[in-house]
């Protein structure tokens, strides 16, 4: 269990069964235990109109069948400039890392990831957030 | 270059040049200039082929990890745990290598990857050559010829996959043994391939200094047929087992990457050459430092390396940064463990050394260097600080080889214990000559 990482409450979206509960046990690892799921993006921007204030995070999947997260992202960012938002890719070509930041992403991770690389990402959200 | 009889094709960032048949031509298409049926079926079969092929490799590492995973169960019920963490590795490994797969695939695709870093061709290719010799065996004489002093961009590991797909190619070629030639030199602007020259006018901007690589073989050369498709992916002419297919489309997917242009040119008499058109970076190149036990007397230069300095002192961080800065480091600072970690992850290039404080608030500098380990496994690490008691550091264990440093730091042992660390090649552990620096056992 990391320090200070029980605090975070997690939005995760991403369409894979498999991959969402590997995530799940990751965020166990690191002491994060509120972790609510999303099996696509349109189910996550109902989650996000009626729950909003229930997660300080969200973790989203790029490449998910109808929206993608950057659809994700971009609707959530017409409406809130600060919930922090971390993509899940398993691309890192330039195109792709500036579409994303430019689109309003906090971090990204490329697939596949160890637990120690997204402790690394969940720090770095931690100090931009500024949340504790 | 231009032998009589010779069938060439040139290949372009972004262009696709299939000249038809014939001897020394040499020109460019855009593929969206072209959609002749006969064009458009070529297409559809090199699509075919990679979506075959890679539902071939991708079932084949599925099928390991798939068995190893069933395996595993029925040891766990067992309560083999040490055949389940064998099982285990091998799913790892398996998984490791469908990421290598990904990789190479989006290397040939239309992906740039990140972190594309200056390199001495020259030196590169001298030390690869000596990773070449046990490939090609004894009937093949290797040679070089490479211009001194001339600098490109590219990630290391992606030029030296794309030299050994060449060398790999060259070799097969010559079952009965040859010579294979690879040699660089600064290009003339009138040697540069039409192609290319076209290209780079539809650019605009300053005139690019090229340098020319080439690699070649006295081998039994391609037909016509056969080099219109030497860079399909999965397109092999080698027997089933023996080759992905992939080898000449990472070499167009790494030359894209170094926006650079591809000419192959075969003799139906025998023998390929592969040409690329690399521009030449302006960007420092890093300085090679000597294997030798010691560094070498006087003052040390650590020009085109990276350093991270993390210490919560801020006056000696400033000092640190200053100092590190003198010796030719480009330096990146933080003053705790987690915007360490921020200023890595904003930072594209290579980060050599991580030079850290161990007693930190939030993160200690052992476990920022663990974190590091996974996110860059090739930077290596010094640690700062006060007492060491038995591998034991004001509270906190080291692994055995960590690299320590005391304070107050002595500049001049500072420079010689990161050279010790810097020349270091491979996972070995580095080795400390100074008074004040230590290893934990």
């Amino acid at each position: 269990m990391t320090e200070g990482f029980e605090k975070f409450k997690i939005l995760v979206v991403e369409d894979q069964a498999e991959a969402r509960a590997m995530l799940k046990e990751m965020l166990a690892e690191l002491g994060i235990t509120q972790v609510f799921e999303a099996t696509d993006g349109r189910e996550a921007l109902r989650f996000l109109d009626s729950a909003f204030d229930f997660i300080n995070l969200i973790v989203c999947d790029w490449n998910m069948p109808g929206m993608s997260g950057v659809d994700v992202l971009k609707q959530l960012r017409s409406v809130d400039q600060d919930m922090p938002f971390l993509m899940l890719t398993g691309r890192s070509d330039m195109d792709s890392v500036v579409e994303a930041k430019s689109a309003g992403v906090t971090a990204y991770i490329r697939k596949p990831f160890s637990p120690a690389q997204l402790e690394v990402k969940l720090r770095i959200i931690r100090q931009k957030a500024n949340f504790n | 270059m231009g032998n009589l009889n010779s069938y060439r094709r040139s290949y372009l960032p972004g262009l696709v040049v299939p000249e038809t048949g014939g001897e020394e031509k040499v020109g460019a298409l855009s593929v969206d200039g072209d959609s002749s049926s006969a064009q458009v079926e070529k297409r559809l079969e090199v699509v075919a082929n990679l979506a075959g092929g890679i539902a071939h490799d991708f079932n084949n590492i599925l099928s390991i990890i798939d068995g190893y995973a069933r395996l595993g169960l029925s040891r766990l019920n067992d309560g083999d745990s040490d055949a389940v963490e064998t099982y285990l590795d091998r799913i790892h490994q398996a998984s490791m290598r469908g990421s290598g797969l990904t990789r190479k695939l989006l290397t040939f695709g239309r992906h740039k990857v990140v972190g594309n870093e200056p390199l001495d061709l020259r030196m590169f290719v001298e030390q690869q050559k000596l990773l070449m010799m046990p490939m090609i065996g004894v009937d093949i004489n290797l040679y070089t010829n490479c211009q001194s002093n001339i600098a490109i961009e590219c990630p290391s590991d992606l030029l030296a996959e794309a030299l050994m797909n060449l060398v790999s190619n060259a070799r097969d070629a010559m079952p009965d043994g040859g010579t294979l030639m690879i040699e660089s030199m600064l290009c003339d602007p009138l040697m540069l391939p039409r192609s290319l020259t076209d290209y780079l006018k539809t650019q605009g901007g300053e005139l690019q200094e090229y340098v020319l690589l080439s690699v070649s073989d006295t081998g039994c050369g391609m037909t016509p047929e056969q080099l219109d498709r030497a860079f399909d992916p999965f397109y092999t002419t080698k027997e089933q087992g023996k080759g992905t297919g992939l080898g000449l489309s990472v070499v167009y997917g790494v030359a894209k990457q170094m926006d650079a242009c591809i000419e192959v040119e075969s003799l139906p008499t025998g023998g390929t050459t592969v040409f690329l058109y690399i521009p030449v970076s302006k960007k420092k190149v890093k300085v090679q430092l000597d294997s030798g036990d010691y560094p070498p007397e006087g003052n040390l230069s650590f020009e085109g390396y990276t350093v991270l300095v993390v210490d919560d002192e801020k006056e000696l961080l400033e000092s640190v940064t200053e100092e590190l800065g003198n010796m030719g480091f480009d330096v990146l600072s933080a003053s705790n463990g987690n915007k360490a970690l921020e200023v890595q992850d904003e930072y594209i290039g290579a980060i050599d050394l991580l030079l850290t404080d161990v007693v930190m608030p939030e993160i200690t500098g052992k476990h920022l260097a663990e974190l590091m380990a996974d996110v860059r496994p090739a930077t290596k690490v010094i640690f700062m600080s006060g007492y060491p008691a038995n591998g034991s550091l004001e509270g906190i264990e080291f692994p055995d080889g960590a690299n320590l440093i005391a304070k107050p730091l002595q500049y001049d042992s500072l420079a010689r214990s990161i050279y010790n660390v810097l020349q270091v090649k491979g996972d070995d552990t580095g080795r400390m000559v100074e008074g004040n620096v230590w290893k934990s056992e």
